[in-house]
C-alpha cells in the first residue's frame, strides 16, 4: 500500500506541473508571468551539503539555518522589478531604524512581504489600515491641507488613510483635497485585492515585466 | 492465584534479547545516512565568516564608516552646495521628480546613500533623524531621542544594541559645519527651529551593523561598498544636472570659480583625500589578533 502511494506521488509529480504543484497559492496581481525561480534561488551548495551544514549548525546549537533547496526570499527579489531608486516614500529598509520598533512588532514593515505576501492572489493581504502603527499625532502648526487628520487619528480611522494617500508614492495623480472627493473604500480595497489602481496608471517608476 | 509471566518485547521463548527487523533496518539506515553525510561527505558549506583571524569590532567599524560619509557629507555641503547657491544652482527635496531643475540636498543626498548601503547587503544601515527635523518622519523617538540629548551634550557618540533585530548600532552627532545648513534648516518653511547657529547639533546619524565583529576582509568589502554609495550618490547628481535646461559644466573645476560641478571622479577623489588618512589609521588600529 504504502509503495502504491509513493508510486503514485511520484508519476503525478512527473508529469503534472510541478510549478503548480509546489506553489502554496495563486500568484499575486501581475506575477502571472514570473518563474518560481525569479524570487527562489537555489540555495548554495548541494542538498547534501545543506543538510550537512543544518546538522553541524544543530549540533552546535546555533539558532539559525542553512538554506536548504533554495534562499529565503528577501527584500530584494521584490526591489530587483519594483524598484523605486530613491523616491519611495515608505522604503521597507527604514523601518528598521530602533525606533520603529512598535511598528515593526504591529506590522513588520521592514519586509515587502508583510504586506505584499505572496501566493495570496492578493496585492495587499493586510487590509491596508496599518498607518496608525506611526501616524498617530500631527502637529497644529504643520499645516496639513484637507480634513482634519489629527481628528482622523483620535476616531482611529486608518482605513480613510488610502482613500487619498498612494503609500509608496509611485502614482502620479491629483491628491482629493477633502474627504467627500477621496476615492470610495470600495475602490481601494478591490485594489488592495486585485483590481484597478485608483490612483491611476500613471507610475513613475515602471515595474520589470520579467 | 496464577500469574501469567509476560514476554517482554524483543524476548523469544527462552527470554534471549533479540531485535526487531524493524529496528535493525533503522539502524542501517541511520547508518547509511552517516556514511552518506558524513564519512563520504563534500567539503562542508562556508558558514560565511570568511576570516584571517584578524577582527575588528563593530564599533570601530562604525566609526570608520561614520568618518567617511562625514567627509562626504562635508564636502558636498560646503563645496558644491554653498557655492553652487551662490551660481544660481538649485537644491531642494523634490529634486527627482520629472522637470525639477535642482540638486538634492545635503539630508537628501544621504538618503541616496542610505538606500544604495541596503542594497548592497553588506549588513551596514544608516538612517537621518533629529529631535527638530523639518520631516516630521525622521524625528527621534524613544531610546534613540534618550541618546540624542546626550549626544547634544557632550558631542560624542553613543553605541547600544538592538538585540531583538540582532543589530549593533552607533549614533554619531551631526554639527553644523557649513553656513548653508542652519541657514537652510531656520528658513525651512516647515522647520519647527528657527535659531541653528554654527556648532549647533542639529541631528545624528545613526549606523547599524548585523554582527560585533567583522573580519579584515570583511571590514574592506563594507568600506568598498560605502565607498560606491557615496560615489553613485554624487554621480547621481551629476547625471541629472547635465539634463538640465541650462546644465553647468562638467569637469574638474568646483562652483566656487565657475558655473560648473566637479565631475565624479574628481569630487570623490577629494574625498578620499580627506577620509583616507583616518579610514587606515583606524584600520591598522582596530584589528585585534
Amino acid at each position: 500500500m504504502f509503495w502504491a502511494v509513493g508510486l503514485a506521488v511520484f508519476l503525478v509529480a512527473a508529469v503534472a506541473n510541478q510549478d503548480e504543484i509546489l506553489s502554496p497559492g495563486p500568484v499575486n496581481p501581475g506575477h502571472e508571468a514570473v518563474d518560481c525561480t525569479s524570487c527562489h534561488l537555489p540555495a548554495t551548495g548541494s542538498h547534501r551539503q545543506q543538510i550537512q551544514a543544518n546538522l553541524q549548525k544543530f549540533m552546535a546549537g546555533e539558532n539559525t539555518d542553512a538554506p536548504f533547496h533554495s534562499e529565503p526570499v528577501d527584500n530584494s527579489a521584490c526591489e530587483d522589478c519594483h524598484d523605486r531608486k530613491m523616491e519611495d516614500r515608505h522604503p521597507a529598509f527604514r523601518f528598521k531604524e530602533p525606533r520603529f520598533k512598535e511598528a515593526r512588532a504591529s506590522v513588520a514593515p521592514q519586509y515587502c512581504v508583510s504586506c505584499h505576501q505572496e501566493h495570496t492572489g492578493k496585492r495587499v493581504a493586510n487590509g491596508g489600515d496599518f498607518c496608525g502603527s506611526c501616524h498617530r499625532e500631527f502637529e497644529e502648526g504643520q499645516k496639513i491641507k484637507g480634513p482634519d487628520h489629527q481628528a482622523l487619528a483620535d476616531q482611529e480611522r486608518f482605513d480613510t488613510c488610502l482613500k487619498c494617500h498612494d503609500f509608496h508614492g509611485n502614482h502620479r495623480y491629483k491628491v482629493p483635497q477633502e474627504l467627500q472627493d477621496a476615492f470610495s473604500k470600495e475602490a481601494v480595497l478591490y485594489y488592495l485585492d486585485d483590481g484597478p489602481s485608483p490612483f491611476g496608471d500613471d507610475k513613475i517608476h515602471a515595474d520589470r515585466e520579467q | 492465584m496464577a500469574w501469567k509471566v509476560r514476554k517482554k518485547k524483543g524476548e523469544n521463548s527462552e527470554g534471549n534479547r533479540r531485535f526487531q527487523p524493524s529496528f535493525v533496518l533503522a539502524v542501517l539506515a541511520l547508518l547509511a545516512l552517516s556514511i552518506y553525510l558524513f564519512v563520504s561527505a563534500p567539503p562542508p558549506l562556508a558558514d560565511g565568516q570568511n576570516t584571517s583571524g584578524r577582527t575588528i569590532k563593530a564599533e570601530a567599524l562604525l566609526d570608520m564608516v561614520a568618518a567617511e560619509n562625514d567627509a562626504f557629507r562635508t564636502l558636498y555641503t560646503k563645496n558644491i552646495v554653498g557655492p553652487g547657491l551662490k551660481q544660481g544652482f538649485l537644491y531642494d527635496e523634490n529634486w527627482l521628480k520629472r522637470g525639477a531643475q535642482s540638486g538634492p540636498l545635503p539630508a537628501v543626498a544621504l538618503r541616496g546613500v542610505s538606500v544604495r548601503l541596503d542594497r548592497s547587503k553588506v549588513g551596514l544601515g544608516l538612517f537621518l533623524g533629529a529631535a527638530f527635523a523639518i520631516n516630521r518622519g525622521n524625528r527621534f523617538e524613544g531610546e534613540q531621542l534618550a541618546l540624542f540629548q546626550e549626544i547634544v551634550a557632550d558631542k560624542q557618540p553613543r553605541y547600544f544594541r538592538d538585540a531583538p533585530q540582532g543589530l549593533w548600532v552607533g549614533m554619531y552627532p551631526d554639527i553644523a559645519h557649513a553656513k548653508p545648513c542652519v541657514d537652510c534648516h531656520s528658513k525651512h518653511p516647515k522647520t519647527p527651529k528657527t535659531d541653528w547657529v554654527l556648532g549647533d547639533v542639529m541631528g545624528a546619524t545613526t549606523w547599524s551593523f548585523t554582527s560585533a565583529t567583522v573580519s579584515a576582509e570583511e571590514a574592506v568589502v563594507v568600506l568598498g561598498a560605502l565607498r560606491r554609495a557615496l560615489s553613485e550618490t554624487y554621480k547621481s547628481y551629476v547625471d541629472r544636472a547635465r539634463q538640465f535646461e541650462d546644465p553647468p559644466a562638467v569637469g574638474s573645476d568646483w562652483p566656487s570659480a565657475c558655473r560648473c560641478l566637479p565631475d565624479t571622479q574628481t569630487f570623490m577623489a577629494e574625498v578620499f583625500r580627506i577620509s583616507s588618512p583616518s579610514t587606515t589609521r583606524a584600520l591598522f588600529d582596530g584589528f585585534e589578533g
